[in-house]
């Protein structure tokens, strides 16, 4: 137990704690003028969600006896907590059980127990070489104060969010309408924009705490971002504690950093503001957080288990990504593709971790349209449900099925018979660059407007990326310093990006625009705290001053 | 744009070259150079930040800069500075009773979903005059932007509204906040322009001495 910091940590939760205490006396005066309700009330029942939340996420982290370290354990407990409060919610609602919150809690407790007797099972065998859970909590005891106190903090209120025209329509009046009317029936209509021009994973959050009295969950969205910027600050240390920088220079890079991210324009506007981008954020940068336990991290999980813990984790975030958005399944089908470029985990696996995903979305793609029959008369281009769309969809998940099974080994096979620098990377950016060109050819001008649309979003002033994008770009210089190589960890990004512009492009054939809501726009912040912390790994090389200075020799 | 893109990525690249001739000669300048650089980039950002950013969250519009709204320190999903302020109405709704005038149909469903319980009450022409001369009290003022973009909470919208409801004309919502506190009862009067006075039953009884 790492005493000095439960010290630290303590002494943060009680400032947070008073904090707390205080924002009620503060928030009463404007409060109970309007609304006919106790503040105290209202302000522990937003505590008592947040934290339920996080104990759910940490119980079933805990209960699948994760060989993932105690720290992690305690990192993943809010993203999963959600995911399976939404993945409940959603399976009551697609069977048509009434969706109430006795019965979502229902579903996660029996799951929690189904998990435990199994748990139990599998101690018999003995296979699992992980912590018990009394010692992992005893383990990250530091953590667990830390993460109270940013549940006092941002139970308070006092966090920093705003909201545009999809937040309300789209997830907070929509979530809410959820809890009263408890099924999708009783919603569609003739315009259901609710059901097949979003994905149903915000609504659905909102809904949690519509349940308990609460009027919006800007709380859960700080509460997420704040855990970005922990798990970014504990992970990075870890990473560079795995190379000769130690001590102070750690610390101060990994903070330098974090600080960064922290302060970005981008980073502040994506996490702020309430709208499914901010969550694709956090489980974009979670869904890569695994990915590093066996590779970077060796120390993080042990052989084969670290793997099948990464993969349960990557299982879950992969399904919220599809569940997030309507082009959530791009999204998890990039990083798959990436996943089995390095060969993280075996065929198999693979293909096993994304099939929770697909059944997901092919679930819903069948309810919006043979069960419900959902019908949209205006905005029919952008319903999820169209054949286009439906075509897409299926196109993604084949395509990802036929990329694990044939498509990795066809491009290595290529890239041998090629030049050395042809790497299966840079022949995927060539095959989307040429996808450009064929969206090019199709309509230039629409293009031409895009990309520039694209860099004065970026650049421009008064722009969503402030000035932090001309730093990332200074920093992008220096990451490639030491090697200038498109490896995994630069395709992440620059794959990302491009793979988007492609789908915006010439799925969506969309025309962007000049203005921070621009979708695109959006869509690359989405990959900014993986883009940070993929520099920061990179450019670690800089530190290790170990190299002779050559000064003298000229 | 694109000339400034060019004209950008190719002093990025002079930079790269530079640095790297730097990095294989002067590996320590580098190191502290690269520090500098990340040190001066969290200044930067927070003080763009905080000259540009905080407190309030603009956005270039068409129409010259909107603001977004603030929600810090505040526990409804309301802002008085945002386009959608009638969202003030589901807090009030919560845990009370609604008495909605019995000509107000077009609002049944949303009173219906939103309020704890709801019952239908008689508004006479003459109790609605006196509502309406009494319009100075209602302190809260705003279109019903909810009424008209949550299609879900709308059985039919009147023959009358659709042409105002296609240019996202909506009726207005007149609420008398001072009237709410610590009272369980509400009531809720429709105007023939669909226009709605929220109010307390017990301001509401007291103005037209019922």
């Amino acid at each position: 137990m790492h005493r000095k910091l439960c010290t630290f940590h303590a002494i943060f939760a009680a400032l947070c704690g008073i904090l707390f205490l205080l924002s009620m006396f503060l928030n009463r005066s404007y409060f109970e003028r309007i609304a006919l309700d106790s503040v105290f009330s209202y302000q522990f029942r937003q505590l008592a969600a947040l934290s339920l939340l996080f104990l759910v996420g940490l119980l079933f982290l805990l209960a699948v006896r994760t060989s993932l370290s105690p720290a992690w354990t305690v990192l993943f407990a809010m993203p999963v907590g959600i995911c399976l409060w939404v993945f409940a919610s959603m399976l009551l609602l697609l069977t048509g059980i009434p969706y109430t919150l006795f019965f979502t809690l229902a579903v996660i407790g029996l799951l929690l127990v189904g998990l435990y007797l199994l748990r139990q099972h599998t101690l018999a065998f003995k296979t699992a070489s992980a912590l018990s859970p009394v010692k992992s909590i005893r383990e990250s005891a530091h953590l667990l104060l830390f993460f109270l106190g940013l549940i006092f903090l941002t139970a308070s209120g006092f966090v920093y969010s705003f909201v545009s025209y999809d937040s309300f329509f789209y997830f907070v009046n929509y979530g809410h309408t959820l809890t009263i009317l408890g099924n999708f029936r009783d919603i569609v209509g003739e315009n259901s924009f609710t059901l097949t021009n979003i994905s149903q994973f915000l609504p659905l959050v909102h809904s949690y705490m519509a349940f308990w009295g609460l009027d919006q969950a800007f709380q859960i969205q700080a509460f997420l971002t704040l855990n970005i910027l922990t798990a970014f600050f504990c992970v990075l240390r870890q990473c560079v504690l795995e190379t000769p920088v130690q001590g102070r220079k750690a610390l101060f890079y990994t903070a330098l950093f974090t600080l960064l991210l922290a302060s970005s324009t981008s980073f502040l506007v994506a996490s702020s503001w309430v709208l499914a981008n901010m969550y694709c954020m956090a489980y974009i940068f979670f869904l890569f957080l695994p990915s590093l336990a066996g590779t970077v991290l060796p120390g993080e999980g042990t052989g084969k288990e670290a793997g099948r813990d990464s993969l349960l984790l990557i299982g879950i975030f992969f399904t919220a990504l599809t569940l997030l958005r309507k082009d959530g399944i791009i999204f998890a089908a990039f990083f798959l593709v990436c996943f089995r470029s390095i060969e993280l985990f075996s065929r198999r696996q693979l293909a096993l971790l994304f099939l929770p995903a697909s059944l997901a979305e092919l679930w819903w793609l069948f309810y919006v349209r043979i069960v419900l029959n959902a019908g949209v008369t205006q905005a029919s281009l952008t319903s999820i449900a169209n054949n286009k769309n439906v075509f897409f969809i299926l196109l993604i998940i084949a395509a990802s099925y036929f990329y694990i099974g044939w498509g990795h080994s066809i491009l290595l096979w290529l890239s041998r018979r090629l030049p050395r620098f042809c790497t299966p990377y840079v022949i995927m950016l060539f095959g989307m660059c040429c996808l450009m060109g064929v969206a090019f050819l199709k309509k230039a001008d629409i293009i031409i407007d895009n990309v520039d649309f694209v860099i004065r979003n970026m650049f421009r002033y008064p722009s969503s990326w402030g000035i932090s994008a001309l730093f990332f770009a200074v920093l992008a210089v220096f990451s490639i310093l030491h090697r200038p190589a498109l490896d995994y960890f630069h395709f992440l990004w620059v794959g990302y990006a491009l793979l988007n512009l492609v789908s915006y492009c010439l799925v969506d054939s969309k025309a962007f625009w000049v203005n921070w809501d621009d979708s695109y726009n959006r869509v690359l912040q989405q990959i900014l705290p993986v883009f940070v912390f993929i520099m920061a790994l990179k450019s670690l090389v800089l530190l290790q001053s170990d190299r002779p200075d050559h000064s003298s020799e000229s | 744009m694109f000339k400034e893109a060019l004209a950008g990525t190719l002093v990025l690249f002079l930079f790269y070259l530079t640095v790297r001739r730097l990095w294989k000669r002067r590996p320590k300048a580098v190191s502290a150079l690269f520090l500098a650089v990340l040190f001066f980039s969290c200044i930067a950002n927070s003080v763009y930040n905080g000259l540009v950013m905080f407190p309030d969250f603009y956005m270039d519009t068409v129409n010259g800069p909107f603001r977004y709204g603030t929600f810090s320190g505040n526990l409804f999903a309301y802002s008085d500075a945002f386009m959608f302020q009638d969202e003030i109405l589901f807090p009030i709704l919560r845990n009370r009773r609604v008495l909605l005038d019995a000509e107000g149909d077009f609002y049944e469903r949303f009173v219906s979903l939103y309020s704890e319980e709801y019952d239908r009450i008689r508004v006479t022409k003459q109790d609605r005059q006196t509502v309406r001369a009494h319009r100075e009290d209602f302190d809260f003022c705003h279109p019903f932007t909810c009424i008209g973009i949550m299609d879900y909470v709308t059985e039919q919208i009147p023959e009358s509204l659709i042409p105002a409801f296609e240019e996202e004309i909506y009726p207005m919502l007149y609420i008398n906040t001072d009237s709410l506190k610590d009272q369980s009862h509400l009531v809720f009067v429709m105007n023939p322009d669909y226009s709605l006075y929220v109010m307390s039953e017990a301001y509401y009884r007291e103005i037209t001495g019922e």
